[in-house]
């Protein structure tokens, strides 16, 4: 690049030293060209014009050749047609024949044609010969007639005189040939000779016309390409930014306006150029200062499309960088967002996500949002700028949240390890109340046994008595009258069906005591081999008892499917019992809540099944209550863990089963359940025992500290 | 050459070899004859006797033709020398074929002087003329020999009129645009009967012309028979027009029906 007081310097004195081209640089663009086309319009028609010429005095001597050479053709046939004349009219004087005349006179209109034609241009020869043609006819007819009328003397003379007739003819037509033949050749010369000399003219016309051409052509398109030249140079280099550019000097014609023109426009652009590094100065600056925040900083315009965002916000929502850009709308950055990571949106659709978080956008006052972006949580602040755009800035505040995230966990998990210890506090409480209730009852049944006992006893004693006293009293009661002997009779046996009344209801008491005690039974069970289908009957007996102590109004379908095979196993049968008395209450409460709030339709049903699989047995407790949920199936075998309100169940239970199946008797407790169908409890149990250490054999109340623990 | 055979005949199939000296054809030209008399109304009295020998030579001049025609594959044979056909056997057979039409030999009957003159000059015409040219008819090695019903019916005429040139004349002419010859191109007479007569659309066909004039400055009856193309004749005289028969000469484009040629007879009073 020149510095430009040296090419402007250098460029004027090149304009005024070059004196040829400056004179034509004096003229405008459009009087050179109209010069140009006007010098080749004149040279085209001048060259037209002497071609033209050529040509006329050509086709002139060229039309008059023809003409003589057609008069030659007319003078040969001429020739050729009176041969045929005299052929005929000498073949008449022979022949006599009529066709011979005809041809004759045919020839002889022929050749009177060829005269008519001959006279024009040598009307004297022509008359002579027409003359001799007429006698010589004429004569050559008489013979022919003198032959006719057998003259043939007389026909001998007129033939002979004709014959110097046709002689005269003969030479005279060839004459006329030759005459005009060499006529016709000189002009056919002349015409050869001139058409050369004027193709000749042509060529150095044409040639002296295109040198001319070219040469001002050449003058003229220099004058306009090389001025051209030099201004798109100088355009070039401005479009460029190169402000130093040399541009043509400024003369009188086109480009000299068009150069003035170019170096106003540089000096507008330098100014420009000037003003524009200031500018980008400024946006340098500002630039740095969003970019040197901690925060995400983006800048909305009105219409919410981004002004200008900084590479941390970039940083921030890296998965959507390359939306990011100046001129996206806040609209389309969200949509790359919930696209992107479609959890943002929540239990939202993502259309309406976006709608709402729009029209927050829009809201002019200062807001003020916490939001999750995948694993980062953000602080956005918006601002309304006073131009109606908006300036948002992202804070990263995660690890503020995981904090109080911790906080409030550890908060939590105290709150709720509280809440368990007084859960088991209380069942602990109630656990020791049943205990209690239970040596209570074993006291009260041993005590109440012996009692029922006598009472038992002596009623079967009373009927034996009573039996004798029927026998002895039999033939005095024979003896009374009728009333009284049917009075009698019906005490006696009112007497004995009492007795039989109080037995039952005695043995009835008996049982209830009997299971009383079972139940509250202390210490190891003794290990039997029992029959597994009686453990599960009277399981199931004491299980709807129960239920029925406890609400009168209980009822339910009882439906056994006992298998005989299920045979005898050996095994702890107080502990197995209550495992099974603990199933099916558990089933008949389900039933019975279910039956509160079911349809009419519904029938509380419970059913056990026994069978024998394998080297055990099997035993399925099934009820079509309530069901149970996924979330408490997972829980239901700890310990303290019960849906039942509090104070109906210790949540003790089937944690205890669990330990009676599993660990005692070394089976399986499994559960399926479809909640609003039905649940299923399902007990495998081996028929021999697995050898066991003494003391893992477990009590209840090892059971219940081990599930504690 | 056979298409000779029936030149000068009068035309079609209607009328079947019919000729002059049949009853019937004699019944027709005493008509015509009356008619002709009419139409020379107070000139001269129509002579029976001249229209009966102008006829008669007329239809024996026809009768040699006939046998000339008859015999042309004869004489145009190349191979056989001496062919035998004389001057006798012509009349002979020429007289035959008179016989056959007429019913009676030409010469038969009571005929004047001057009738039986005229025919047996006729007659001795013939039998010069095939005479004559024995050589060229001998003639070994030449087909076609020109000697066709035509030219010797012309050699037959000249031939008469060198011996009885001074009683009658007998010549075939036509309208001119038909005539080969010149020697046998028509009078200003015959020209204009064809003209006014015979070439009239309402012309009865056949039918022939005769009148009491003058010939060559003395009265004489004159008499033109038209005769017609026949199929026979077409092969030189037919279509089409202007191509060249056997002779060499153009055809005339004739059809069958058409005017082809005019017996002419000349009787001095």
């Amino acid at each position: 690049m020149t510095p430009p007081a040296t090419s402007l310097s250098e460029a004027r004195p090149r304009a005024e030293t070059r004196s040829g081209f400056a004179r034509l640089g004096a003229v405008p663009l459009w009087a050179r060209l109209i010069t140009l086309t006007a010098a080749g319009l004149i040279s085209l028609i001048g060259s037209s014009m002497f071609f033209s010429s050529a040509l006329h005095q050509t086709a002139d001597r060229t039309t008059k050749m023809k003409e003589l050479f057609d008069v030659v053709g007319t003078a040969g046939e001429a020739h050729v047609t009176f041969g045929k004349l005299r052929y005929w009219l000498t073949d008449l004087s022979v022949s006599l024949l009529v066709t011979s005349e005809r041809s004759a006179i045919a020839a002889r209109e022929k050749l009177e044609a060829n005269l008519d034609r001959l006279a024009g241009y040598d009307p004297e020869t022509v008359t002579e010969i027409r003359s001799e043609v007429e006698a010589y006819f004429s004569t050559a007819m008489d013979a022919a007639d003198a032959y006719t009328d057998g003259n043939r003397v007389i026909g001998n003379t007129f033939l002979a005189s004709a014959r110097g007739h046709s002689e005269k003819v003969d030479d005279a037509l060839n004459g006329l040939v030759e005459k005009v033949s060499a006529a016709a050749f000189a002009e056919r010369q002349f015409v050869v000779e001139n058409a050369d000399q004027s193709a000749r003219a042509a060529v150095y016309i044409v040639v002296i016309l295109s040198v001319i051409g070219i040469v001002l052509t050449f003058l003229v398109f220099r004058s306009i390409v090389h001025p051209l030249h030099r201004l798109n140079d100088a355009i070039a280099g401005l479009m460029q930014g190169n402000f130093d550019v040399e541009i043509p000097p400024e003369g009188d014609d086109e480009f000299g306006a068009m150069a003035r023109t170019l170096r106003l426009f540089r000096e507008n652009a330098a100014e420009r150029s000037r003003l524009e590094e200031e500018s980008e100065r400024q946006r340098n600056t500002i630039s740095t200062a969003v970019e040197t925040i901690s925060d995400g900083f983006v800048l909305y315009d009105r219409d919410a499309r981004v002004l200008l965002a900084n590479s941390k916000y970039r940083e921030m929502f890296s998965d959507i960088a390359s939306v990011i850009q100046p001129g996206t709308s806040f609209r389309d950055i969200m949509a790359a967002q919930v696209e992107t990571d479609p959890a943002i949106a929540g239990s939202l659709p993502a259309e309406q996500w976006i709608e709402e978080r729009v029209a927050r956008h829009r809201d002019p006052q200062d807001t003020v949002d916490e939001r999750r972006y995948g694993d980062l949580w953000m602080r956005i602040s918006k601002r309304q700028t006073p131009d109606g755009g908006k300036v948002a800035v992202y804070t990263d505040i995660t690890e503020m949240k995981e904090r109080e995230a911790e906080i409030i966990g550890t908060r939590d998990a105290a709150e709720a390890a509280l809440a368990d210890l007084q859960k088991a506090q209380k069942r602990l409480v109630q656990a020791e109340k049943m205990a209690s209730l239970g040596q209570l009852t074993a006291g009260i049944a041993h005590e109440i046994k012996n009692p029922l006992n006598f009472v038992n006893n002596f009623a079967k004693l009373s009927d034996e008595l009573l039996e004798e006293l029927a026998e002895i009293l039999a033939e005095p009661i024979k003896a009374l009258d009728k009333d009284s002997r049917e009075d009698a009779e019906d005490l006696l046996a009112t007497a004995r069906e009492n007795l039989v009344k109080i037995n039952e209801h005695g043995k009835r008491a008996d049982s209830i005591v009997k299971n009383m005690l079972l139940h509250s039974r202390e210490g190891p069970s003794e290990r039997r081999t029992t029959g597994l289908n009686a453990i599960a009957e009277e399981a199931l007996n004491l299980a709807y008892h129960g239920a029925r102590a406890e609400d009168s109004s209980f009822n339910i379908e009882m439906i056994r499917s006992m298998a005989e095979d299920a045979g005898d196993i050996e095994c702890y049968p107080q502990d197995l019992m209550r495992v099974f008395l603990n199933l099916m209450s558990n089933g008949m409460y389900a039933a019975s809540k279910r039956t509160a709030n079911a349809d009419a339709g519904y029938a509380p049903t419970i059913w056990v099944t026994t069978r024998s699989v394998g080297n055990g047995v099997e035993i399925e407790v099934r009820d079509n209550g309530g069901g149970i949920p996924p979330d408490v199936r997972e829980k239901i075998f700890l310990p303290f863990f019960t849906t039942k309100p509090a104070g109906e169940g210790t949540g003790l239970g089937l944690s205890l089963s669990y330990d009676i199946v599993v660990k005692q008797h070394g089976g399986e407790l499994a559960l399926e359940s479809e909640p609003g169908e039905f649940t299923i409890f399902r007990v495998k149990l081996p028929r021999i025992l697995p050898p066991m250490e003494p003391q893992n054999a477990p009590s209840r109340q090892s059971a219940a500290e081990g599930g504690l623990q | 050459m056979k298409r000779y055979r029936s030149f000068g005949r009068l035309r079609s199939n209607r009328r079947p070899d019919s000729t002059n000296s049949r009853p019937v054809g004699w019944s027709m030209y005493l008509v015509a004859g009356v008619l002709g008399f009419a139409l020379v109304a107070g000139r001269a009295a129509a002579r029976d006797g001249d229209l009966d020998i102008g006829n008669k030579l007329a239809d024996m001049l026809r009768a040699g033709r006939n046998v000339v025609s008859a015999s042309q594959t004869l004489i145009n044979n190349p191979e056989i020398g001496d062919k035998e056909f004389t001057g006798e056997k012509l009349v002979r057979e020429a007289e035959a074929i008179y016989v056959k039409r007429a019913g009676s030999a030409p010469t038969a009957g009571d005929l004047s002087d001057r009738d039986r003159r005229l025919l047996e000059a006729q007659i001795q015409a013939m039998r010069k003329v095939v005479d004559e040219h024995q050589a060229d008819i001998n003639r070994q090695g030449v087909g076609f020999k020109g000697f066709i019903p035509a030219i010797f019916a012309r050699l037959v005429n000249e031939e008469f009129e060198a011996i009885a040139g001074s009683d009658a004349r007998v010549r075939v002419t036509a309208p001119p645009e038909l005539v080969r010859n010149r020697k046998a191109r028509p009078d200003p007479w015959e020209q204009n009967i064809f003209e006014t007569k015979f070439l009239a659309a309402d012309w009865p066909e056949g039918k022939p012309y005769s009148e009491l004039t003058e010939f060559e400055g003395k009265p004489a009856f004159r008499m033109l028979l038209p005769e017609y193309y026949r199929e026979s004749c077409l092969a030189c005289h037919g279509e089409p027009k202007g191509e060249t028969d056997i002779t060499g000469y153009p055809k005339e484009g004739g059809k069958v029906g058409d005017l082809g040629c005019v017996i002419s007879i000349v009787i001095f009073q």
